[in-house]
């Protein structure tokens, strides 16, 4: 898969810059949380995105 | 009548937030979703619809109206009710949305008790547009436009001239809309997520569930359009990436052993059929998956946490477990079991979040992005391993 792809100098400078950063707060997992149809604007009804936590 | 689902509770989380619609906040961590379907008829016949058993029944103004005093009772002290009209379409039922409605509002103020309509948009007009604009502090309507005209009238025939775009963008100004994508319009997507936004709208697309998709037909396309987008949102940082485009790619990760539920379905989420039976989420309904289904839904243990080993064979090891989209519902329609996932679904997945990592990765090269310290090494990393395991 060509699309999308970065280059292998990009990907070296993706591991300098994760190397650098900070460890990462615990996330909280994904869905629900503050979504009520929780779907976050991937569900094909319901709220369409409009009530969800992302949208 | 009005009986609570599940037995397991509303899942409670940490995340306090709430986001808006039009300026209008409308869901937090508290918030119960109690979908009504008012009708199961519908004024269109959309071509991805996963309504597959829609007929004339009606839910009578004092069944909805006992399901909303029910519920509401039921509340904890700071919970929210966030009554969804659905369908069919809703505003077929105008009188009995504003009863309800005018019923409801006796109950509580709006930081308890709002309203959403889940619509087409071809049926508002006039009074409802009239009474959607006196009350939209306290309703927001949810309206799917598939992208241009030519796409809109390939899923939805005869319906683009019918909405009135311009009434949904002023009355609430931040709103999204809903474009859903076929294997009819998917050769468009660009094109109609773009019209969407010189429209001035923010929009969530996503690739319609339950839809046969053609590999490598469709993910040739996709892969094509979502290119044009990237190129799109990074010419125009200042435009919010369309859903499809705004995949949590945080959350990718290598050797994930349990996942939480996806969707609100039975916990968070009710949906009430015409006749006041409940079930987990509209996806989940007799006019969804018709009666026996329906019944059967009502067995789902849902649980707020999946052991990796209890998905689809395809999702387990696969680094996007835990942030690839799917509806319980409608895997359950197909196959009975809310895990199932289609081969095809996961290369259009693969695209997507292939497209996902390059757009971020461009985005923060081009400072576009405004990601807090504590939150770029998950990013970076799940760009990383995008883009080792899937490119």
């Amino acid at each position: 898969m060509e699309a999308f792809k970065l280059t292998e100098a990009e990907l070296q400078e993706l591991d300098k810059r994760i190397s650098e950063a900070s460890p990462s707060k615990e996330r909280t997992p994904l869905v629900i949380v503050n979504c009520a149809h929780g779907c976050q604007g991937q569900c094909d009804g319901g709220c369409k995105g409009t009530i969800c936590a992302k949208h | 009548m009005a009986s609570r689902l599940g037995g397991r509770g509303w899942l409670r989380c940490d995340v306090a937030a709430t986001e808006r619609n039009g300026g209008m906040l409308m869901s937090n961590s508290n918030t119960r979703t109690v979908t009504l379907i008012l009708t199961e008829a519908c004024n269109l016949s959309c071509a991805y619809c996963f309504e597959h058993n829609k007929s004339g029944k009606t839910m009578s103004a004092q069944t909805a109206k006992a399901i909303v005093d029910a519920e509401f009772a039921a509340l904890d002290a700071d919970g929210v009710l966030l009554v969804d009209f659905f369908g069919g379409e809703p505003f077929l039922e105008f009188e009995t949305v504003r009863e309800i409605f005018d019923h409801a509002c006796g109950l509580a103020g709006p930081d308890r008790l709002r309203f959403t309509a889940t619509t087409n948009g071809t049926l508002v007009h006039g009074t409802v547009q009239e009474w959607l604009r006196e009350n939209r502090d306290r309703i927001s309507c949810s309206v799917s436009v598939d992208g241009t005209r030519a796409m809109q009238e390939l899923n939805r025939p005869g319906s683009f001239d019918s909405i009135d775009l311009d009434f949904f963008r002023r009355t609430w100004p931040d709103t999204s809309v809903k474009m859903t994508v076929s294997a009819e319009t998917i050769g468009s997507l660009a094109e109609g997520v773009i019209y969407l936004h010189d429209q001035g709208f923010r929009v969530n697309c996503n690739l319609g569930y339950g839809i046969r998709w053609s590999i490598p037909e469709h993910v040739d396309a996709l892969e094509r359009e979502l290119g044009l987008l990237v190129d799109y949102y990074l010419s125009h940082p200042h435009v919010e990436p369309c859903a499809i485009l705004d995949m949590n790619v945080e959350y990718v990760g290598a050797g994930i052993t349990s996942v939480s539920k996806w969707c609100g379905a039975g916990s968070h989420m009710v949906a009430y059929a015409w006749d006041g039976s409940s079930y987990p989420c509209h996806s989940f309904a007799p006019i969804s998956v018709g009666p026996e289904k329906a019944a059967d839904s009502l067995l789902i243990d849902f649980a707020p946490q999946y052991d990796v080993s209890e998905l689809d064979p395809l999702c387990q090891g696969c680094i996007l477990v835990a942030c690839c989209p799917n509806c319980y519902g409608t895997s359950f329609g197909e196959t009975r079991s809310i895990f199932s996932k289609q081969a095809d679904w996961c290369e259009l997945m693969k695209t997507v979040f292939r497209a996902n990592s390059y757009l971020r990765y461009r985005q923060l090269a081009a400072g576009q992005l405004d990601v807090p310290e504590e939150d770029a090494r998950a990013l970076l990393e799940g760009i990383s391993l995008v883009q080792r395991e899937l490119c």
